[in-house]
């Protein structure tokens, strides 16, 4: 079967075949075998099975060999016999089955693809071509990609198919949860985007959920689909029933969805875990009397990373793609990329994400370095632990071809241009990974002088990339922005060809900075071109996302155009910081001041605000009394009301302990602050966790309390010894598991039978509760606060 | 069915909301200042690059059930009344174990801010769980095709009363030396944010026939 005949009977409707490893185990197979091995062994098995499925009404069944991949078949020590097993099972079921259609299935290796995992990727795409070519030479008139969890996997096998037999249709389908994403993250629109630019010729989902499940999830695609799209989905969600597994959903009830799956988008369907046979039946006989939904044809296009996307068009939010990542003028930057090292360009996209950029740009041009390696290390570093979308930076065919390779997801390539190097090398390239392109309007004979020649080479560009494949959509043209400082009319040129570009509906994209290059003031100017340029219709730009004035400026102008829809973005951005959080205030006096300092939990900047209120005349001990101990008060306030969490609690205790450490050598014997007494407190005997009883005595501390901090691991002799020799009446025990609840005991009971009635225990921890307090006769701290107002009660009285 | 599975590296989302929530944060009313959200923010995802979670699983044949353990080829595992109470028929017993290795730990061992240190903590309780969450999805995915299920609660030692000594019948089994683990006098895994867990096993033949 050719894709192009795939294509014209996806556009009918197909019905895929249900359940085969359930039905092989009706027929026989046993639990914990290899299910290749063993159809290889019993053909009439499979042979029945797929007889049953075309029976039903399948228009493609899958070959036997979901396992067969080098890796699952090295599980059952088969890896040796993997071409002779998957080849006579790919063959047989072809053989059998005649005219009819087999498509080889292709599932998960069930190991982690780097960056995620260990498994490199070129040996995943390696794994998965070794397969697709014996499946391809044994009959396979397509291949089906199923059950996949991790996006790069899939991109590995679909990778691995199309250099193994180009010709060949794949389909593939990923497993998402009920969370609506697969388990490691993956969104099923940003899967979508990234396999349908990368070539599938449909896509969908398959097992995990009941058909209403998945309909919803294919919804959530259809908007960016132009592949046909599948849902495999198992008999509703299995059940556990009297120690075995149900599916319960009827033949009749599963068919029941078929319009529900349509409505989506659906036009290949089949079944997975718990359908049958009787399913599929079902499931044909109402697929058969529907309207088949003409195939999805969407105009959208879109940035894609395996957790998020970002659509890109004239009509969608402004898109910041962050310019920190690049080494020109950067020493620091420099000095680490020629060491190999990552954190500093880590610590950027940190930044930038944080500061709102939506795409990073990532470019490791300079000299002395592996400008391809280093490529690689940065992608890893900043793909494994962050959702960022990435532009691809580089003028290097070899660097572009191993990050596209390796991205998850659809990447901004920057940049296509009409340099011969650009588009005979770097424009395949492109296109064979389906990124979307930064088209540059120049040439070898470098900038064009007019705006009319320059609209003349992009339209260029844009026809030789056509020729590729891509769509209007797919570009975002590079406005080609120059110094003012250097060209007067560099401006006006810059927003006029933006208009240009605009009415043609075509993304444009500029590097900010450019415009300001030589001037003072740099930030004004950009700010002002950046609007000026969003006027004309600028719906992208390579900027420092750090700089908030452009920013704001980007989520006010999407409000003022009609693109931030109800404006939700800009008050989401504004209101939060406005009107909940504790803002510095800007003629906030001293003492309001120094209480924000705690509010917020600025350590470091909390001797200044002191030395400020000192200045004013507010004796050390006032300061204490009258700011600190009642802001401190205000967090621990805002923190039982769920207002602030646990780590704004505990910065505002550090700054807290910061400015009364600072004060204290000020105080005078008649000035000092009065503790509020002293208190033990220990993580018990075999227990090393401390992390708790840290918190509660910096909040002990900063409540007025004396502590006296034995550490972890304590036995219960050191700590009555202590409370003897300080005369300490209240100690607090910390315990996280339960093993260690024991020793609580053994300190508790040893101190009764000492006969110290008078000690007051209070214990906590992960596994403490209000019973086992009971059962000791302790007091219980289920919070840090709870605990200080214990040792309050038990000291003060109150 | 006795072989180790064995990954190197488990692929894990960054457990974003689970961490806020542990650190007491509510999505209604916690209000976070931008310098606090993006100090918070860059902290986490930095802590969560220094995790390196890997894990291992096994799953053993029962071939008795009783109200407090089980019988399989390696004798009877006393694994507590509540968790058996799960049992029912069940075919196998699976075991696992999950490490985000020491970086973290180290780290937080070393951070001289105790703010930092509590959320390093969260990072580092979070990502182990999402490690066997994901430890567990895997090996029921592939189970569920075999006509096996597995139950979606599992059981750790050292909680309820599963006795905590399990450690050293699970690092013996799962060879967990091998993945950096060590296991101290008192039964406790190190590094810190190591997890292990059982789960039953059931099979869906009867069912399916």
């Amino acid at each position: 079967m050719t894709r192009e005949n795939f294509k014209l009977l996806a556009s009918k409707g197909l019905l895929l075949d249900g359940a085969t490893g359930t039905e092989l185990i009706k027929l026989g197979m046993p639990s914990g075998v290899s299910p290749e091995l063993w159809v290889y062994e019993h053909p009439e098995a499979i042979n029945s099975v797929h007889d049953a499925y075309f029976n039903s009404g399948s228009d493609i069944v899958y070959a036997p060999t979901f396992g067969g991949n080098r890796c699952k078949m090295a599980e059952f020590g088969l890896a040796d016999r993997m071409e002779e097993i998957i080849g006579t099972l790919m063959r047989r079921a072809k053989a059998h089955a005649g005219e009819k259609t087999v498509f080889g299935d292709i599932a998960p290796t069930g190991r982690f693809v780097e960056p995620y995992g260990e498994l490199p990727f070129e040996e995943a795409v390696a794994i998965f071509r070794e397969l697709a070519a014996i499946l391809a030479a044994n009959g396979a008139d397509g291949f089906a990609i199923e059950t996949m969890m991790d996006i790069q996997e899939a991109r590995a096998a679909l990778l691995g198919c199309r250099e193994a037999a180009p010709d060949l249709p794949v389909i593939v389908t990923m497993t998402f949860e009920n969370s609506g994403k697969t388990l490691t993250g993956c969104d099923p629109a940003a899967s979508l985007i990234t396999m349908q630019s990368l070539g599938a010729d449909a896509f969908g989902c398959n097992c995990s959920t009941g058909p209403a499940e998945m309909a919803e999830i294919i919804r959530k695609m259809r908007p960016f689909a132009r592949i046909p799209l599948i849902a495999k989905p198992n008999a509703g969600l299995p059940k556990l029933c009297n120690g075995k597994t149900c599916f319960e959903m009827s033949p009749a009830a599963f068919a029941d969805s078929v319009n529900d799956l349509l409505s989506s988008g659906v036009t290949i369907m089949g079944g997975c875990c718990g359908t049958t046979p009787e399913h599929l039946a079902a499931m044909n006989k109402k697929f058969r009397s529907a309207e088949i939904p003409a195939l999805p044809a969407s105009t959208a296009s879109a940035l894609s990373a395996p957790g998020k996307y970002r659509e890109i068009s004239v009509d969608q939010p402004f898109t910041v793609i962050g310019e920190r990542i690049n080494p020109t003028g950067k020493k620091a930057l420099q000095a680490e990329l020629r060491e190999g090292k990552t954190d500093l360009l880590f610590d950027f996209a940190i930044q930038q994400l944080d500061a709102g950029a939506e795409v990073l740009d990532v470019n490791m041009g300079m000299s002395g370095i592996d400008e391809t390696a280093m490529m690689r290390a940065a992608l890893h570093r900043i793909l494994k632990s962050t959702p960022a979308i990435l532009c691809i930076d580089s003028t290097t065919a070899e660097t572009v071809e191993a990050a596209l390779r390796l991205y998850p997801g659809r990447a901004l390539l920057n940049s296509i241009s009409a340099e011969e190097k650009r588009l005979k090398q770097i424009l395949p390239i492109a296109a064979k990974y389906g990124a979307m392109l930064i088209l540059l309007p120049l040439t070898d004979a470098g900038l064009p002088k007019s705006g009319d020649e320059r609209w003349e080479i992009l339209q260029e560009i844009i026809s030789e990339a056509k020729k590729y494949g891509y769509r209007d959509a797919d570009f975002c043209i590079d406005a080609l922005i120059l110094s003012v400082s250097t060209d007067p009319n560099a401006a006006n040129s810059a927003l006029e060809f933006i208009s240009r570009c605009r009415k043609s509906k075509l993304n444009t994209v500029c590097g900010l900075s450019n415009i300001s290059f030589g001037l003072p003031n740099r930030q004004l100017v950009n700010r002002t071109f950046l609007s000026m340029a969003m006027g004309c219709g600028l719906n992208m730009a390579i900027a420092n996302p750090l700089f908030a004035d452009i920013m704001e400026q980007t989520a006010a102008g999407d409000a003022l155009s009609g693109k931030d829809r109800n404006m939700e973005n800009f008050i989401r951005r504004f209101a939060d910081s406005a009107a909940s959080a504790p803002q510095p205030e800007k003629s906030a006096t001293p003492d309001a001041a120094l209480r924000q300092a705690v509010l917020r939990g600025d350590a470091a900047g909390i001797t200044a605000k002191i030395d400020a209120v000192l200045r004013n005349g507010m004796l050390p001990a006032e300061i204490i009394n009258q700011i600190l101990i009642p802001a401190i008060t205000e967090v621990g306030d805002r923190y039982e009301r769920k207002e602030f969490f646990l780590p704004q609690l505990i910065a505002g205790a550090e700054a807290m302990s910061c400015g009364t450490a600072y004060l204290e050598p000020m105080l005078n014997s008649g000035n000092a602050v009065s503790t509020k007494g002293k208190v033990i407190i220990a993580t018990v005997k075999n227990d090393i966790h401390d992390i708790g009883k840290n918190i509660v005595a910096v909040i002990l501390r900063n409540y007025g309390f004396e502590v006296i901090d034995l550490g972890k691991d304590v036995p219960a002799e050191t700590i009555l010894a202590r409370a003897d020799a300080e005369n300490v009446k209240v100690i607090c025990l910390s315990a996280l598991m339960t093993a260690t609840m024991d020793s609580m005991r053994e300190v508790v009971g040893l101190a009764r039978a000492r006969g110290l009635d008078d000690l007051k225990f209070i214990i906590g921890g992960a596994v403490v509760d209000q019973n086992f307090a009971d059962e000791l006769g302790v007091a219980y701290g289920n919070a840090p606060l709870d605990t200080m107002k214990l040792a309050e009660k038990f000291l003060c009285g109150k | 069915m006795q072989d180790i599975r064995r990954f190197e590296r488990l692929s894990i989302e960054f457990p974003e909301k689970e961490i806020f929530l542990r650190l007491g944060g509510n999505c209604f009313k916690t209000a976070v200042d931008e310098d606090t959200r993006i100090r918070y923010n860059g902290l986490s995802r930095k802590l969560f690059a220094l995790c390196e979670p890997q894990g291992r699983f096994i799953t053993l044949p029962i071939s008795e059930i009783h109200e407090n353990g089980v019988e399989t080829a390696d004798g009877f595992l006393e694994l507590g009344t509540q968790f058996c109470r799960r049992a029912a028929n069940a075919a196998a017993l699976w075991c696992g174990a999950v490490t985000i290795g020491k970086s973290l730990t180290d780290w937080r061992d070393n951070s001289s801010s105790i703010a930092d240190s509590a959320i390093a903590d969260a990072v580092g309780s979070e990502c182990a769980d999402a490690a066997m969450d994901t430890l567990c999805k895997i090996s029921g995915t592939g189970l569920l095709r075999t006509g096996l299920i597995m139950d979606t609660r599992r059981f750790s030692p050292g909680y309820g009363d599963m006795p905590l000594a399990l450690q050293q019948f699970l690092y013996r089994k799962l060879e967990m030396s091998q993945m950096g683990i060590t296991l101290d006098q008192n039964n406790f895994l190190l590094p810190e944010k190591s997890v292990t867990a059982f789960a039953f096993i059931h099979s869906t033949q009867e069912n399916q026939s």
